[in-house]
Formats: structure tokens, C-alpha cells, sequence
């Protein structure tokens, strides 16, 4: 992907990719352009150059909905749950339009049975959360990606959205993710893309990235 | 004649004022509600995506609305 604001280049030659059954994690100090990217990937922004690359299908100019009936998921950095509908709501035109939808071993998985009947403005900031990845868990999807989708959670919670990530990934979906929680998402990921200056670099495994100088210098604080 | 050309110009430029400046003050004042009404309901748009459907957002309607606005302000024969 190739994408400038104006003269100001944001994306430079920028790649990410998810692969099937593991969790792929995109890092960036913040202005990085890992939001861009996704925004791109997904239609939401029009790029200079770039193609979505989606099973079979290539697309020039993608569109989230048609990337959707596919099987992707996308849980956005801001809420995703409509303010006037339950959770229950949510997952029934989630089964009218999916039939497939695994519902009710997602709301196990996240514990979100309980508060069904709350709308979004009824949960807290956690609990919602928990109740976005019910939604993404339930359709199965086969790519998942979520932008940072630890902001803001208290550990418990944050626990609870680190094991649903992976029984998504055990089952076969690509699940791709950024944050600046670094811990946990070295704990959780299986491969690690960072991103600076516009561009991405595939450093490997967490391990094989801790070792990375550059990315030690530059993203990590001197006493990670 | 040339002074009845002024006239009629000055009148004409009176006219387009005094119909025009309300219509786009109009115009403005709705593009500003809808997308305030599109920044509430931003959310439900991610989620209906999700579900595969496309739903023709409120900037793109409000552009809409500009755009068939102005071409009507222009044709009429001021």
C-alpha cells in the first residue's frame, strides 16, 4: 500500500498479512500508519497504489462489506456495536444473515452470556469489548482483524479477550491485531510485523523480534 | 443603454443573493446535521459492513444533496 495525506507520505510500500490458525501482530509507535494501513486494506481510505489480497480474490479497491461476505471480520479502534440494539440483537442479525454463526459458544468463550440484554451504553468499558469480540467470535470468521483491541481493558478483561484471540486462532481463523501493549501481544502473537516510518518489516516470532536492534531501539523502552 | 445594462446586472447580482445565500445557508446547515447525525450512527455502519451490507453513508448522501443542489441553483435562469 502507497497512501500520502497531501505531500506528507503516510504509507510506503506498507504490507501486513494474516495467516490461517495463528496471530499475526502489527506494532508501530503511534503515527506509524498501522491504522492507515487497515483503514486502506479495508476501504475505508482510497491509497495511491495497493491491492487486498483475500483468498482467491484481488481487489484494487476494497470494500469492508464485500471483504465481510467473504468471511473477514473487522473490529474497529472505535465501538462497533450499534447504540439501540441489544447484544442479543446483535447476534440474531448476525444468525439471520449468517446461519453458520457459532453464537452461543462465543458468549461462553467471552462470558458474556449475562449482559445480553444491555445495550452498548449499559456495559462498561470492558464488557464491551468482551461483547464486540461475542459478535467477531460468533461469525467464525476466517480472517479476523481487530485494531487495538486491548485499549483501555483491565487485566482481567484483557485475560479474557487473550484466550478468546487464541480459541479463534486454534480454530483455523487469521487473526491480525495492533496495540501498544506490548507484553501481551508478544505473549499472544505468532508473528510480528513492525512498522515505522510508513513501512513495514516482518521480524519473525516474538522471540526473533526481541533480538531485533533496531526494533528494541526504536519501538521498545530500554528496559523491556 | 449602457446604463439600463448596469441596472439590469445590479439587479440580477440582487437577485442571485438574495435568493441563493439563504439556499446554501440552507444546504450548509443540513450537510452539518446529517453528518452530526452520521458521526452518531458511524458505529452502526462498521457493524452493518460486517454483516455484508453496504448502506450508502450520510456524507455520501449529503454530497449527493450538494451536488444536485448546486445544478439546480445553476440552471435556473436567474
Amino acid at each position: 500500500m502507497w497512501k500520502s495525506f497531501g505531500r506528507r507520505p503516510i504509507l510506503r510500500d506498507a504490507s501486513a498479512w494474516a495467516v490461517p490458525s495463528s496471530v499475526t501482530v502489527l506494532l508501530g509507535r503511534n503515527g506509524s500508519g498501522k491504522s492507515t494501513l487497515l483503514r486502506c486494506a479495508l476501504g475505508y481510505l482510497r491509497t495511491f497504489a495497493g491491492v487486498v489480497i483475500f483468498g482467491e480474490e484481488r481487489y484494487r479497491r476494497p470494500l469492508l462489506a464485500r471483504l465481510a461476505r467473504d468471511g473477514l471480520f473487522y473490529l474497529a479502534d472505535r465501538r462497533l456495536l450499534a447504540r439501540s440494539l441489544t447484544l442479543r440483537q446483535h447476534l440474531s442479525a448476525l444468525r439471520q444473515r449468517y446461519p453458520e454463526a457459532t453464537v452461543a459458544a462465543s458468549l461462553e468463550t467471552f462470558g458474556t452470556a449475562p449482559f445480553q440484554d444491555r445495550r452498548p451504553h449499559e456495559l462498561s468499558g470492558g464488557e464491551e469489548r468482551r461483547a464486540e469480540l461475542t459478535v467477531a467470535a460468533a461469525r467464525a470468521p476466517i480472517c479476523l482483524i481487530a485494531d487495538e483491541p486491548f485499549r483501555g481493558l483491565a487485566p482481567r478483561d484483557a485475560d479474557v479477550v487473550t484466550d478468546g484471540l487464541r480459541a479463534l486462532a486454534a480454530g483455523g481463523t487469521a487473526v491480525l491485531i495492533t496495540g501498544h501493549e506490548v507484553r501481551q501481544l508478544l505473549a499472544l502473537g505468532d508473528h510480528i510485523i513492525w512498522m515505522t516510518g510508513g513501512t513495514t518489516h516482518y521480524l519473525g516470532p516474538p522471540a526473533q523480534a526481541l533480538e531485533h536492534r533496531l526494533f528494541r531501539g526504536d519501538y521498545l523502552t530500554t528496559t523491556f | 443603454m449602457f446604463f439600463f445594462g448596469t441596472v439590469l446586472a445590479k439587479e440580477r447580482a440582487r437577485a442571485i443573493l438574495a435568493l441563493s445565500l439563504p439556499a446554501t445557508l440552507g444546504l450548509i446547515v443540513l450537510i452539518g446535521a446529517l453528518a452530526d447525525l452520521d458521526a452518531r450512527r458511524r458505529d452502526e455502519y462498521v457493524f452493518l459492513a460486517n454483516l455484508g451490507i453496504r448502506r450508502v453513508t450520510v456524507p455520501a448522501l449529503s454530497g449527493l444533496v450538494a451536488a444536485v443542489a448546486e445544478i439546480v441553483l445553476r440552471l435556473i435562469p436567474w
